[in-house]
């Protein structure tokens, strides 16, 4: 069995369409909302948000714990899942 | 040590020379990246963490149990204070049993959460576009071997438990036929 779990492969399995924020990978439904009230309502507009950062690791890290306040699990899972789709699919 | 200049202040051109000055290499400057821009700055300036505004959310918002991290020293009130009080209050002695007992669960609470997991993780898609997911994407749920290797334990007993009958069944009729 691989480390990822399984929102994680339902994620990167298939192009993201209009799923919503908590499909991402360790984005639930307390850090969904958080970013919902910013705006961050799809998980394209967090993609955007990770591509504006130019995909750079640290600074989309540092982007989800200050605007939701994820731990540095959760940065990592939806870091590690955002980058697996976009060498998927962008 | 030189001064440190009022980030907020400067333009999204300055701001951007000040991150090459530091070498730090920045993406565009917009409203959603400027912030994490000038905290990062920041740090570089003074040293300091980066702080996150928001108490660190719950165990239970990724579908896997996380221990809690250590409390934030929050920036600002503006935000989910009663949260913020509750984990501003929470020592590390408290933190500490708290993460302990995630770690215990990860175990207890693994296969149940993997049950109700789909279901309540796709909001927006129906059933039947999980479902197609689950079977599809190659991993069989957990469950479902688990019952195909006990069929398959059993079928073996049986099929072990009807060739030691045929042995003791053939030993009389050899005999009988030799008589």
């Amino acid at each position: 069995m691989s480390s990822t779990s399984q929102k994680h492969r339902n994620f990167v399995a298939e192009p993201m369409g209009e799923k919503s924020v908590t499909e991402l990978s360790g984005i639930g439904d307390t850090l969904g909302k958080r970013l919902s009230d910013d705006g961050f309502d799809k998980a394209y507009v967090v993609l955007g948000q990770f591509l504006l950062l130019k995909k750079d690791e640290d600074l989309f890290k540092a982007w989800l714990k200050d605007s939701c306040g994820a731990n540095a699990k959760q940065q990592k899972d939806c870091h590690t899942c955002l980058k697996e789709w976009c060498d998927s699919f962008l | 040590m030189p001064p440190i200049p009022d980030l907020e202040l400067m333009s999204n051109r300055e701001l951007v020379e000040l991150l090459k000055e530091y070498g730090i290499s920045s993406g565009p400057i917009v409203g959603s990246t400027r912030k994490i821009y000038e905290k990062k700055l920041l740090q570089k300036l003074t040293g300091e963490e980066i702080k996150s505004q928001y108490a660190p959310a719950p165990h239970d918002d990724s579908e896997e149990d996380v221990p809690p991290s250590p409390a934030y020293k929050d920036l600002s009130d503006s935000r989910s204070q009663p949260r913020k009080r509750g984990f501003r209050s929470g020592t590390p002695e408290n933190v500490e049993p708290l993460n302990e007992s995630y770690r215990r669960s990860p175990r207890l609470n693994k296969k149940p959460m993997k049950f109700t997991s789909t279901p309540i993780q796709k909001p927006g898609n129906t059933d039947q576009d999980s479902s197609k997911n689950s079977s599809s994407s190659g991993g069989i749920p957990l469950w479902i071997k688990i019952v195909l290797i006990l069929i398959a334990i059993v079928i073996g007993y049986l099929v072990l438990q009807n060739m030691e009958i045929s042995v003791d069944n053939n030993i009389p009729r050899g005999i009988e036929a030799e008589v």
